[in-house]
């Protein structure tokens, strides 16, 4: 009986071994250990054997069924990781190619550039607020400063309705209408759209402009210089730009001052500012003995222009989407 | 202003180069816009004499000449300017040398003719446009000198850009003033100034008939000039490099001394005036040609200069013709007004007549400079064309000369508006080197303004001045220490930055439109709305202000498919304008159109075009925030929109938006195929809700799926009103999954496949509370819509 264990077993490990497929190895399953099969039909002939045989016969034949068994674990684990790696080697993608869906689109880079100046006045404390673009002649000249005769109307080309409204040719009478509706302190920056009468290479009718404002006790020029020197370094990330004050006239402050930068070819304006003449404070009914202030006022598409190296200020207005999508 | 640097030098004459002398102009707000050197390229161009001329053989207008230029040798030249004679000399460019515009001179044969060298006209020399014959120089000038030497051409032309409030820098003496001051010099004493004694005693009477308008008018007879002299060079090389045109001595004298004193003159041909000198205002039916053959109807808003019987000139605009001065001119009436700045800068609005003079006066001329440039003109006169002087005649009418206030100055105010400490030393010198008086008090000073600074009004007039004398560099700038208050920030508000983020993210690029359209495109497409036109316009076709963003945004998509780009998705925010009644409404907006493949060209998406719910789900994105009851509502009345694909937008019963597909007609004519458009007041979208939560369920949800037969006018939000309206509180989503219409469906019919969910917040669902929900559902189905079951 024990040779013909041993040879049951022998066959089993060589069927095992042959076996290529899991539906193969269970037949072999069958054949040996099913309940038809040649160890089970074995392990009934035990039975008829003497009494003080059967022991050792049974322990062989258990011995001979766990040997087969284990041959079939190992070979069906074996043949199960074929059977993944094929799937898995038939399920295999080109991941180079592009991912599905809608692509990103962008910000204009005017906004891109609004938002950035919004971003660092809020970092500290400035308020973002808005006015509208059709004004009066009281807002966007009287109150400023700029009565009708003035010569400095003449260096703003101005936009007219016919009822005598005018689209604003600053964002400064922001200034204003926060400061007749709120007492100072304040800290303000109104960014949006103005307009000019006026179309050439380096113009255009309508462009954005940002205003800021400070009003409270003790502001003066010293902070205005400060201010505007910290965030236009902010600004083009260089601590090392160069900025320049120079005298100029504007009618709503005094002393007034452009401010330049520095460029490759020399220097740019960048920013008109001074300190609110009091007559402006006093228009809007602040004691301007008690309460000074400094105003500003920048060209968003020339700070976005000298930022990312557009050189004609019109193609800010044809939306075309190849020079949109280098902003995206 | 345009200058030249020779000129302000023989004023002031700092020890720094024209770099620093400009860079000290711009520091002190004359912006310095240009530099321009005054001779061109001219290099080598000596005084030659001309000293045989003899026809060329093979050109009737050519010459031969033969030229000394001072040297041992002669040279001979081809030239064709008609003036050329023995004897005369000229500008001569050897071999080797340069002409004003760069050329370098060769040896040259001309018609076989060698030529050593050119003779040179004005133009050639960089002097003027004269090129007819060659210029002709003083017999006095000795042979071989430069001619960069000889006309002081080692030269620079500056153009400062002026701020309205510097009229007094619109002169010679004014530039010098503040380049003095910069450079802490003194100016020279100037030559001339001085009173010329009469030598006749005729004079024009001279009355003010509008006081206000002209309360001083100087005017003085000059009788006997010579009408034959010429301009000296000197002059006529001082008004080119300040940008003037010589013309004639008399009227060039007025322009120089209006370029040196910054006081705009006038000459008249004393024949041509019919006794006294009246200033007064125009009156109806009064007309004049002006010196430029203009012809204008007056009024009494003009201010003229008449005689007794008619209008000679508008009033520090422009002179008239019929009493000009010409080359027959020997007896001449010389002006020298101040006109109120506001009656000549209406004028000059006007009329479209911008000139010199009234330039100067629309910025307030200095009160006191008339006598000043009166006696410089008649120096001037006299000298160059001889003639006799009468005595000054001065109208004034005290009055209404601006009176000069004195103004106090505080030093604590400085200290306080500029945030520095300048020395009260260096205060007082500064104004004092401007030409203020100013006497000392116990808090500062009392600063009496000098006359040319008609500017300066108020305390702080005065600190910018001292500001800018010391110089905004030599300022401290620091920042500002403010209250560490945090300002109010309400959690509902949708920030802007966000709202554009997301549509960003969805696929499309902001753009930014003129908010000025085309009326008629904009009539197409919002006609109902009232636009406001503009009074001037840039061009017609951005006549009114937009009252939606669509006109814009349809302009780009346009610009851009016809650039090949087939994918269009633009977005952009911004206000419209609608006329209201007596007001103007300025709402702001948020728009967007969407043309061509719902996504870029792509191996892994099947190829579709945009429609209508690609929109909508960008747009319900955007509604997402509000917290409010959103819908959407078929709305086949837009004129622009497609009938069967467009929907209002509603939100708490508000319509606040469109969206929908543009018109085919409208599309075809404007050849934008497929175009779907929405646009929504941002206000309904900037304000969400701040979130509150609802405790979640600890039971199972189940789900059912009905699949229902509905009539095709009823739309899909009616069915879902109507089963969140039949009472089933434990449904807690409904969400359609299909829609089908075809075979199998009768016609009039679709068929719509919901998913159900139910959850209960206190027990698990078995299947007859399912049952008994779902007979509730579909009942008020076929009761209030009648909709059935899909069999």
């Amino acid at each position: 009986m024990n040779d013909r264990v041993d040879e049951m077993v022998r066959d089993a490990q060589a069927a095992i071994a042959s076996a290529q497929t899991l539906d193969e190895l269970d037949q072999i399953r069958v054949r040996f250990l099913g309940r038809q099969g040649r160890i089970t039909m074995e392990s009934r002939a035990i039975g008829a054997l003497a009494a003080e045989l059967r022991p050792p016969a049974g322990r062989r034949l258990n011995d001979g069924r766990r040997t087969i068994r284990d041959a079939l674990d190992a070979r069906k684990s074996a043949l199960s990781a074929d059977v993944l790696r094929s799937k898995l080697s038939s399920e295999q993608i080109d991941v180079s190619l592009p991912g599905r869906g809608q692509s990103s689109g962008g910000l204009h880079p005017v906004t891109r550039t609004l938002e950035r100046i919004s971003s660092l006045f809020r970092a500290i404390g400035f308020e973002v607020v808005e006015g509208p673009e059709i004004e009066d002649d009281y807002h966007n000249f009287e109150a400023l400063n700029i009565p009708a005769h003035h010569p400095a109307r003449a260096m703003q080309d101005t936009f007219y309705f016919p009822d005598g409204r005018l689209l604003r040719t600053h964002t400064s009478p922001v200034q204003i209408r926060v400061m007749q509706s709120c007492p100072p302190p304040l800290r303000i920056i109104a960014p949006g759209r103005v307009y000019r009468c006026d179309s050439d290479q380096t113009h255009t009718p309508m462009f954005h402009q940002v205003e800021g404002l400070m009003v409270g006790e003790g502001v003066n020029f010293a902070h205005l210089k400060g201010i505007l020197h910290e965030f236009l370094r902010r600004f083009f990330e260089a601590d090392d730009l160069e900025v320049r004050f120079r005298p100029s006239y504007f009618p709503f402050t005094e002393p007034s001052a452009e401010v330049d930068i520095r460029g490759e070819r020399g220097w740019l304006e960048v920013l008109g500012s001074g300190m609110v003449h009091p007559k402006v404070l006093e228009n809007c009914g602040i004691d301007s003995e008690r309460h000074t202030g400094f105003a500003f006022g920048m060209g968003v598409e020339r700070l976005a222009m000298l930022r990312y190296g557009v050189d004609d200020l019109r193609s800010f207005f044809d939306n075309d989407l190849r020079f949109l999508r280098q902003f995206a | 202003m345009k200058f030249n640097e020779r000129w302000i030098r023989k004023w002031v004459d700092p020890p720094i180069d024209t770099d620093e002398l400009t860079e000290r102009l711009t520091a002190a707000g004359l912006e310095v816009e240009s530099v321009a050197p005054v001779a061109g390229a001219l290099r080598h161009v000596t005084v030659a004499e001309i000293v045989r001329v003899t026809p060329h053989p093979g050109a009737d207008r050519l010459s031969l000449c033969e030229v000394n230029g001072g040297g041992s040798e002669t040279h001979r030249v081809v030239c064709g300017a008609p003036n050329v004679r023995p004897g005369l000399r000229s500008a001569f460019a050897r071999v080797g040398a340069r002409v004003a515009d760069g050329t370098k001179i060769r040896r040259s044969r001309i018609r076989g003719e060698l030529s050593q060298g050119m003779l040179c006209s004005e133009r050639e020399l960089g002097l003027g446009e004269d090129a007819d014959g060659i210029i002709e120089i003083e017999a006095e000038v000795p042979l071989g000198t430069d001619l960069v030497e000889w006309l002081d051409l080692d030269d620079v032309v500056i153009e400062v850009g002026l701020t309205p409030n510097r009229g007094d820098c619109l002169s010679i003496v004014g530039i010098a003033r503040e380049v003095a001051v910069a450079s802490r010099l003194e100016m020279r004493p100037h030559e001339s100034l001085a009173a010329v004694a009469p030598r006749i005693d005729e004079v024009l009477p001279v009355a003010l008939d509008a006081p206000r308008r002209c309360p001083r008018y100087v005017g003085r007879i000059v009788r006997g000039i010579d009408p034959a002299v010429r301009t000296p060079r000197w002059m006529a090389e001082r008004l080119r490099r300040c940008g003037v045109r010589p013309l004639s001595p008399v009227v060039d004298i007025t322009n120089y001394v209006m370029l040196e004193l910054g006081q705009p003159m006038h000459a008249f041909d004393c024949a041509r005036i019919d006794s006294g000198i009246r200033v007064r205002n125009g009156r109806g039916g009064e007309r004049i040609t002006l010196l430029d053959g203009t012809v204008v109807e007056l009024d009494d808003e003009t201010l003229v200069i008449a005689d007794e019987s008619r209008p000679l000139a508008l009033a520090g605009v422009m002179g008239g013709l019929a009493s000009g001065v010409d080359d027959t001119t020997t007896d001449v009436f010389l002006e020298s007004a101040w006109f109120d700045p506001r009656t000549i800068a209406l004028e000059a609005r006007r009329r479209g007549m911008h000139t010199d003079a009234s330039h100067r006066f629309e910025r307030t001329v200095a009160s006191d400079s008339q006598r000043r440039a009166m006696e410089r003109a008649t120096a001037l006169l006299v000298d160059i064309t001889g003639g006799k002087p009468g005595p000054v005649v001065e109208a004034v009418d005290e009055a209404h000369i601006p009176h000069v206030e004195p103004i106090a100055l505080r030093r604590e105010r400085i200290r306080h508006l500029l945030g520095a400490e300048i020395p009260a030393g260096d205060v007082a010198d500064i104004l004092i080197r401007l030409g203020m008086r100013i006497d000392e008090t116990q808090d500062g000073w009392t600063v009496t303004p000098a006359p040319h600074r008609p500017d300066i009004g108020m305390e702080v007039d005065l600190i910018e001045e001292v500001a800018r004398v010391v110089g905004f560099a030599n300022l401290p700038g620091m920042l500002p220490v403010a209250d560490l208050g945090i300002s109010a920030r309400e959690e509902r508000n949708v920030d802007p930055e966000r709202i554009r983020a997301r549509l960003v993210d969805r696929g499309y690029h902001e753009a930014v439109t003129y908010s000025f359209v085309d009326a008629a495109l904009q009539a197409r497409i919002a006609p109902a709305l009232d636009s406001v036109a503009l009074a001037n316009p840039i061009a017609s076709n951005m006549g009114v202000m937009r009252t939606t963003l669509w006109p814009g945004l349809i302009g780009a998509a346009l610009y851009n498919l016809n650039r090949q780009q087939s994918q269009v998705r633009l977005f952009e925010t911004g206000l419209i304008f609608m006329a209201e009644e007596n007001r103007i409404h300025q709402p702001k907006m948020i728009g967007g159109i969407a043309i061509g493949p719902v996504v870029p060209e792509q191996w892994a998406h099947p190829f579709r075009m945009v429609d209508f719910y690609d929109v909508k789900g960008d747009v319900e994105s955007l509604l997402a925030w509000s917290g409010r009851k959103v819908g959407f509502i078929a709305d086949d009345a837009h004129p622009a929109l497609h009938p069967g694909q467009t929907a209002s937008i509603m939100c708490d019963g508000e319509r606040i938006g469109t969206l929908g597909v543009l018109h085919p007609r409208l599309a075809s004519e404007l050849k934008i195929p497929g175009a779907v458009l929405f646009e929504l007041r941002l206000d309904s979208i900037s304000t969400g809700t701040v979130p509150g939560l609802e405790t979640l369920s600890r039971f199972p949800a189940v789900r059912r799926d009905l699949s229902l037969l509905v009539p095709e006018a009823i739309s899909a939000s009616t069915v879902r009103e109507c089963i969140e309206q039949a009472g089933v509180d434990v449904l807690e989503n409904l969400e359609p999954f299909d829609v089908y219409v075809g075979e199998g469906i009768d016609s009039g019919m679709k068929s719509i496949s919901l998913a159900l969910t139910f959850q209960s917040r206190s027990r698990t669902l078995g299947d007859d509370d399912i049952n008994a929900a779902l007979r509730v559902i579909l009942h008020s189905l076929t009761e209030k819509l009648g909709i059935a079951l899909r069999e």
